[in-house]
């Protein structure tokens, strides 16, 4: 039997995939030792569990070094991989959105250039471009992304909104939702065919795990 | 600054003797079983006009193709794809009626920054003329043995119809863009997503189960079974009947091993109008076939034709041989000829080259003994004044060669 290869988040998202594949009854025990190993296997089930950095995940899927992945769904936009999308986990729900100061509610539509800030230049070009029609800068930062509004890098920002606090402390607000976010489990498509019963069956439990 | 003048430009790369020759193994041998079948041969340019693939969407939109302008400003393209140029030269070329004609060439694709090549190897074969399942059949059938033909064991063909989702959507009545959405999502077996969308849109009960069903309706022939309880389209049903006859048919073929259903592969480009099929083979991430029908095509080039086809991707299937351990070395050369008589030397690998032994004639100054060590080559030949030698390099065995010419 081959293995199956199961590409995870590394950091929470892993700790909360590491969970649900041990009430499925996986051997994950190794998995939650201090290592500094990224590959795990459970030999009664064929299966291996690699742990890699969350933007990776897609990629890993996509060209078959993993069968299936478990990532957020800000990643999976982010990346436009070429994937099966089967499952939503629920994990981590939080949102995609525009924001900035609140006076930029009203100019938000109006606005020529807007140049706006995000860890996710994609998801942002193709919500302003392509979505609402307007040509915008964007500009690609790697973290605090609120402080560009801030400092007036950016008019607005694109970014993943929990519970807003950060936002509020700063005198930001949301101005648009571009869409909800949580962890999905995703396959890739040669996998979701040539071992479609192995899969299948993860995906059907898990799946019975969540709801 | 690192010279370009030492690299190949992003997305497309060297091949080196191995890769060369196991593409080219792999073309041949798929080129033979499509002659085989009665498939001729065409080329076409590797520039064509934009306009040729104007309009075209998935992987023939705009911004996919790598353009430039000829003298008199108009737009060219590398191709990227034979498909269209085939529609092109039969409309405009070729007279009677049906016509089965195969291809093997590049195709480019401006995959920037990208995860794949700009720059791959296809072959194919178009079908023109003919409507119905036979075709379509022959086609698979075509296509899975000139796999087999390469030495692939483990591979799947996939096959779907687009009739039965362009006909639930228009039954749906949703407009374009809500329709792309649901493609999208069912394309990606994204129920959750398919269900989201529908709590939103107002469409009935019966075509929404139908749409909520359509990404889990794949596997083996049981998959026609459930559509034909879900659909209730005129099209749909004939959508149906197409895939079980076609299935039917490669399975008298001896070949339904490799085939297998899925009603939710509505990607593709969209030129297709019935039956789709993907190829999948272990080792490798991406499809390593697809094809089918597309009736429409040929009339944008003026002449109204039904068509269906399959174009195999030689550079992924090369990977997938070498991944699944099929290994084909490169041809190694089967002799060296040197020694002072340049003379005999020459003819004699002249004659051994005709028994089609790969012979190397011995062009440099270092000892040609070294030169056959480092090569791998395992017989030298010694042409001098006592006549011709015949050295085994395994053994290191000599023998003088009776009448000095070997044949």
């Amino acid at each position: 039997m081959k293995y199956i290869t199961v590409a995870l988040a590394k950091g929470r998202l892993a700790d909360f995939a590491i969970s649900l594949f041990e009430q499925l009854g996986f051997d994950c025990a190794e998995m939650k030792t201090k290592t500094r190993k990224l590959i795990f296997t459970d030999e009664t089930h064929k299966f291996k569990f690699i742990l890699v950095k969350a933007s990776d995940v897609p990629v890993y899927v996509e060209y078959g070094a993993a069968d299936m992945g478990i990532v957020g769904k800000d990643t999976l936009l982010e990346e436009g991989r070429n994937l099966y999308e089967m499952l939503d986990l629920k994990f981590g729900a939080c949102r995609m959105a525009v924001a900035g100061p609140p006076s930029m509610a009203d100019q938000l539509h109006t606005s020529h250039n807007l140049r706006v800030a995000s860890k996710y230049p994609h998801i942002a070009k193709n919500y302003f471009q392509i979505k609402k029609g307007q040509t915008i800068e964007v500009i690609k930062l790697n973290g605090s992304v609120e402080l560009a509004p801030l400092t007036g890098l950016s008019e607005v920002i694109v970014d993943i909104v929990e519970s807003g606090a950060t936002l509020k402390e700063n005198g930001l607000e949301v101005l648009e939702t571009i869409c909800d976010l949580s962890a999905r489990l995703v396959v890739n498509r040669v996998s979701a065919k040539l071992e479609r019963e192995r899969i299948l069956d993860v995906v059907n439990k898990l799946k019975g795990l969540i709801e | 600054m690192l010279s370009r003048r030492l690299h190949t430009p992003e997305g497309t790369s060297d091949l080196l003797q191995r890769e060369a020759y196991r593409i080219r193994k792999v073309r041949n041998d798929v080129m033979q079983v499509f002659s085989g079948y009665g498939y001729t041969e065409v080329t076409t340019p590797e520039i064509e006009y934009y306009d040729v693939f104007e309009g075209g969407q998935g992987l023939l939109t705009q911004e996919k193709m790598i353009k430039f302008f000829d003298r008199e400003g108009r737009i060219l393209v590398l191709r990227p794809d034979l498909t269209t140029p085939l529609a092109r030269l039969t409309a405009t070329k070729l007279e009677g009626r049906v016509h089965k004609l195969c291809y093997a060439g590049k195709v480019f694709r401006n995959f920037q920054g990208g995860i794949r090549p700009c720059e791959t190897s296809q072959a194919g074969i178009e079908l023109i003329g003919l409507k119905g399942a036979e075709a379509d059949a022959e086609v698979i059938a075509a296509s899975i043995l000139s796999m087999l033909a390469c030495g692939l064991k483990e591979f799947q063909i996939e096959i779907g119809q687009v009739e039965i989702f362009k006909e639930l959507m228009e039954q749906t009545g949703l407009d374009p863009e809500v329709t792309e959405q649901i493609r999208v999502f069912i394309d990606q077996k994204n129920i959750f997503g398919v269900q989201e969308l529908l709590n939103h849109c107002d469409v009935p009960t019966e075509q929404a189960e139908l749409i909520l069903q359509m990404p889990s309706l794949y596997g083996g022939a049981e998959v026609l079974e459930q559509a034909e309880k879900l659909t209730t389209g005129k099209r749909a049903e004939a959508a149906i009947k197409n895939l079980r006859e076609v299935y039917t048919i490669l399975d008298e073929y001896g070949l339904s091993d490799y085939v297998s259903l899925d009603l939710a592969m509505v990607q593709s480009l969209d030129y297709y109008t019935g039956i789709i099929f993907k190829g999948f083979a272990r080792g490798v991430g991406f499809e390593v076939c697809a094809g089918g029908r597309y009736d429409g095509l040929m009339s944008r080039f003026g002449k109204d034709s039904p068509a269906t086809g399959a174009a195999l991707y030689l550079d992924l299937l090369a990977d997938a041989l070498y991944r699944q351990g099929v290994v084909t070395e490169a041809e190694s050369i089967g002799a060296l000829v040197c020694g002072s008589d340049s003379k005999t030397a020459r003819r004699l690998a002249e004659q051994l080259r005709a028994t089609g032994a790969r012979t190397e004639y011995y062009l440099g100054e270092d000892n040609p003994v070294d030169y056959a060590r480092e090569k791998g080559i395992p017989t030298l030949y010694r042409c001098d004044e006592r006549g011709v030698t015949k050295c085994d390099m395994v053994s290191g065995k000599e023998q003088l060669v009776e009448g000095g010419v070997l044949l």
